[in-house]
């Protein structure tokens, strides 16, 4: 919420050049010269101080049975050149003689009298009527009901007087129509800015804009204060309607933008707890039109027509009510508030409140004339204690929302905690899950391998032993096919996870005392396969009974003397090659045809299960050469 | 020379014993079927040779491979392996074991095997190059890692299946130097698994500093 920043300085400005503007005002006319010392009935001597403005003894107009009082100025020389004496701000109906003669007086506003407001006065003094000694200037103030006795003690409990200048004729007079200038052409400027600021802020209010509400307060803080400057400066209020209206409109302005910032505040505060500040009530829109539609009205007709019993009306009779409202609303909202949230910085506000709403009330008492206009307005003593506690509430709402957000963290946490516990609990059961499916997986291989290799080679040894009897070399070697066979097996689970080339290293490691057992020369051409290739146990053990199957052909049947294995990667595909230097497939003899023909069945039916084939080739001058081509499954078809 | 051959199976035992008598160096030949009998064995005869299986009735072989391990003169120490269990094998490796035998080989290469060790050999498969990788790659920063450079490339080759004189070849090496290699990478690995072992012992406030 930020107040544009062309209204701000626009208001800064007109304040600002104001202020200068009337500081600047020159305090007496050039040649004039101040009434320095008097004497009144009552036989008491003045000595006028010199700002000029002077307090005449409080009860001096009572004291006197016929309600006139006469002031005597004892003025040495007053120059033979024309000259006048200029009266400012009095709060009583005056007259003015010089050597015994009533001076015909030249008012600042006509009819300002009646409207009871206070007037400066400008007399010129007849030069014929001046001695060249001593003359006397008397001073008759009256009081306005001087004909209805008895005179009430707490009404009109003094006269006031502004400045007292006797000088020329024309620097007076210069001086007084400056004045009355300056007055007439600021009542039309005050009432026009606020006619332009009351339109502006209407259209905010009705588009919404929230930062409205702070150019209103300004508004009216800054007319207030010129206000009370004034008062201070002249120890008497402003004269004129326009000012009154102007000044009128500003804290109309002022507290409702006091008040729109206390709903605003509350309902932050309170979004919670209490749901009925939560939204403007109706009460409230119906205050808002009625500032905004009466200030609207009070400074057009402050516009058109400065001097009317309608403003008069404005000012004394609809304003004060509105403005009593407002304040009443906000002690309310405060009020109700504290009662919702029970806490005492809520007390202490709502009761800055009221005593706001005090001094306001009596201060209004003192401008409707209930109370002596010598009287000073006392809000602005009640301000500092309303900024502490408002400071006070800021600084625990502080703490409050600290504390809240604090625990509510601690409730995250807490959330969170509980929540990652359950996840964590339901991430070990679902592991354990995949473990044990994993396991009973590799279990089903492990139990179908070694029941399909080693298993069915030692019962049919046990078979073979019973039914026919068997030679001890026939036996070890059906043993030793066994073992290797299981050897196989266990080297599937140990080198689970290890590539290819290191698994094909481990098979080489165990068939290779085999074939030079058999009185073979191996020749391995197996390091060229590419690092990282991974295939699944399963696939890997089929490659190596292929191979050794291969192997255990050669040293059977072949007859050879040399072996050479080698391995590549053959784009998609594993290429392995088994090439003999024995007596090839021709020339077999007819008895070992069918073992090796069963051999090469074999083979083949392991290669189309692992999607491959399986390809027996003569080589020239002799031997046989096979070739196994294994596809290359794709990483997410691991199984065969 | 002497021998002292530890193993709980008889069979395995009598297959042995034979396979070891063929070879005069060899001689004599003393047996043991249990940890007890193989410690006083090993104490009464100070062999240059211990062949131990590991699963033994009253104990583990482990316990004798580190006794003859601190023994002067330190005898050469072979595991006796069955199938597959090249786990137990390091494990055997790592608590001073310079190699290891394969139950079921020939009675000429069971001689032959003893022989090379004495003579300072190293047996080696690819199975156990694989674990040996594996045993020293958690230490990822090269300067912790107690292995060399080569001897890692030795190993690497050794694990796709090459014979000592093939690594030799391939990395331009005397065939002797790939062997004492072997060697080196064993002595490392019982060095390293003891460090380990003190280290871990400290951590549990078994041994004060």
């Amino acid at each position: 919420m930020r107040l544009p920043s062309w209204l701000s300085a626009g208001v800064f400005l007109l304040f600002g050049s104001l202020f200068a503007w009337v500081l600047s005002a020159p305090r007496a006319p050039p040649g004039a010269q101040p009434l320095t010392q008097l004497q009144n009935d009552l036989g008491e001597r003045f000595i006028i101080p010199k700002n000029g403005v002077l307090r005449l003894a409080s009860d001096a107009s009572l004291a006197n049975p016929n309600r006139v009082l006469r002031t005597t100025y004892i003025v040495d020389a007053i120059a033979p050149v024309p000259s006048a004496i200029w009266l400012g701000y009095v709060n009583q109906p005056v007259e003015l003689m010089v050597n015994g003669a009533r001076m015909e007086k030249l008012r600042l506003l006509p009819g300002a009298d009646e409207a009871g407001l206070r007037q400066s006065y400008l007399f010129f003094l007849p030069p014929e009527l001046l001695h060249a000694g001593g003359n006397s200037v008397e001073l008759y103030s009256r009081s306005p009901n001087a004909t209805s006795a008895p005179l009430s003690p707490s009404l009109h409990r003094g006269m006031l007087l502004g400045d007292f200048w006797v000088g020329p004729r024309d620097a007076l007079e210069a001086h007084f129509y400056q004045q009355y200038r300056i007055q007439v052409t600021l009542t039309e400027i005050a009432a026009l800015s606020a006619a332009i600021v009351a339109a502006f802020a209407a259209m905010l209010w009705i588009s919404r804009r929230k930062e409205a509400i702070y150019g209103w307060f300004a508004l009216g803080v800054g007319l207030w204060l010129v206000y009370l400057w004034h008062f201070v400066w002249y120890q008497a209020p402003f004269v004129g309607a326009g000012w009154i209206s102007s000044i009128t409109i500003a804290l109309a302005f002022a507290l409702l933008a006091i008040r729109r910032f206390v709903n605003s505040f509350l309902q932050q505060q309170m979004s919670s707890t209490a749901g009925r500040l939560n939204k403007r009530s109706n009460l409230d829109r119906g205050i808002d039109w009625a500032v905004i539609s009466a200030v609207t009205a009070l400074a057009t007709v402050s516009l058109i027509t400065p001097q009317s019993a309608l403003i008069a009306f404005f000012i004394r009779v609809l304003m004060p009510i509105i403005l009593l409202m407002q304040s009443l609303r906000i002690c309310t909202l405060l009020i109700a508030h504290a009662k919702a949230v029970r806490r005492d910085d809520a007390y202490w506000l709502a009761a800055a409140a009221l005593l706001g709403l005090a001094c306001a009330v009596l201060d209004a008492g003192t401008n409707q004339g209930w109370r002596t206009p010598l009287a000073l307005p006392i809000l602005q003593l009640a301000i500092l204690p309303i900024v502490i506690v408002f400071g006070y509430s800021l600084l625990q709402r502080f703490l409050y929302l600290l504390g809240a957000s604090e625990a509510e963290n601690a409730l995250l946490d807490r959330r969170i905690a509980e929540k990652s516990g359950a996840l964590e609990v339901e991430f070990q059961v679902r592991r354990q899950l995949e473990k044990e499916k994993l396991l009973s997986e590799e279990r089903h291989r492990l139990a179908t391998d070694l029941h399909d290799g080693a298993g069915s080679q030692l019962v049919s040894l046990l078979a073979a032993v019973r039914h026919s009897g068997m030679g001890q070399k026939q036996m070890e070697q059906a043993l030793i096919e066994a073992i290797a066979d299981l050897r196989l097996v266990m080297d599937s689970i140990d080198s689970f996870g290890a590539d290819l080339a290191e698994a094909l290293g481990q098979f080489r490691s165990r068939l290779e005392p085999r074939l030079k057992a058999a009185g073979l020369n191996s020749i391995w051409r197996t390091a060229n396969l590419p690092e990282g290739l991974k295939l699944s146990p399963r696939r890997m053990l089929n490659i190596f009974r292929a191979l050794q199957e291969a192997l255990v052909n050669v040293i059977k049947h072949a007859k050879a003397s040399e072996v050479q294995i080698s391995a590549r990667e053959a784009g998609s595909a594993l290429e392995f090659i088994v090439q003999d230097n024995g007596v090839g497939l021709a020339e077999l003899p007819a008895k070992d045809s069918a073992p090796r023909g069963r051999g090469r069945l074999n083979l083949e039916q392991r290669m189309k299960a692992l999607g491959g084939y399986a390809r027996f080739q003569t080589v020239y001058p002799n031997g046989l050469a096979v070739h196994l081509l294994v596809p290359i499954p794709n990483a997410n078809e691991t199984n065969l | 020379m002497s021998t002292v051959l530890v193993e709980d199976d008889a069979a395995t035992r009598a297959y042995l014993f034979d396979a070891l008598q063929r070879c005069a160096a060899l001689l004599p030949v003393f047996i043991a079927e249990n940890v007890a009998s193989g410690m006083i064995a090993l104490q009464k005869h100070h062999p240059k040779l211990l062949l131990v299986d590991l699963g033994l009735p009253d104990g583990e072989g482990t316990q004798l491979i580190s006794y003859a391990a601190r023994m002067t003169p330190r005898p050469e120490v072979l595991v006796i392996s069955a199938l597959g269990d090249e786990t137990h094998v390091v494990r055997a490796l790592e608590a001073g074991a310079s190699g290891y035998l394969l139950k079921d080989e020939s009675p000429e290469a069971i001689g032959q095997a003893a022989l090379r060790v004495l003579g300072g050999e190293a047996p080696i498969s690819p199975a156990i190059a694989v674990h040996l990788l594996k045993r020293f790659r958690p230490m990822s920063e090269p300067a912790s890692n107690p292995l060399s450079e080569r001897e890692v490339d030795i190993l690497k080759l050794i694990a796709k299946g090459l014979r000592h004189d093939e690594v030799a070849e391939t990395l331009g090496l005397k065939y002797s130097t790939v062997v004492s290699y072997v060697r080196d990478i064993y002595r490392k690995l019982s060095v390293h698994s003891r460090t380990e072992a003190l280290f871990e012992a400290r951590q549990l406030g078994l041994l004060r500093e």
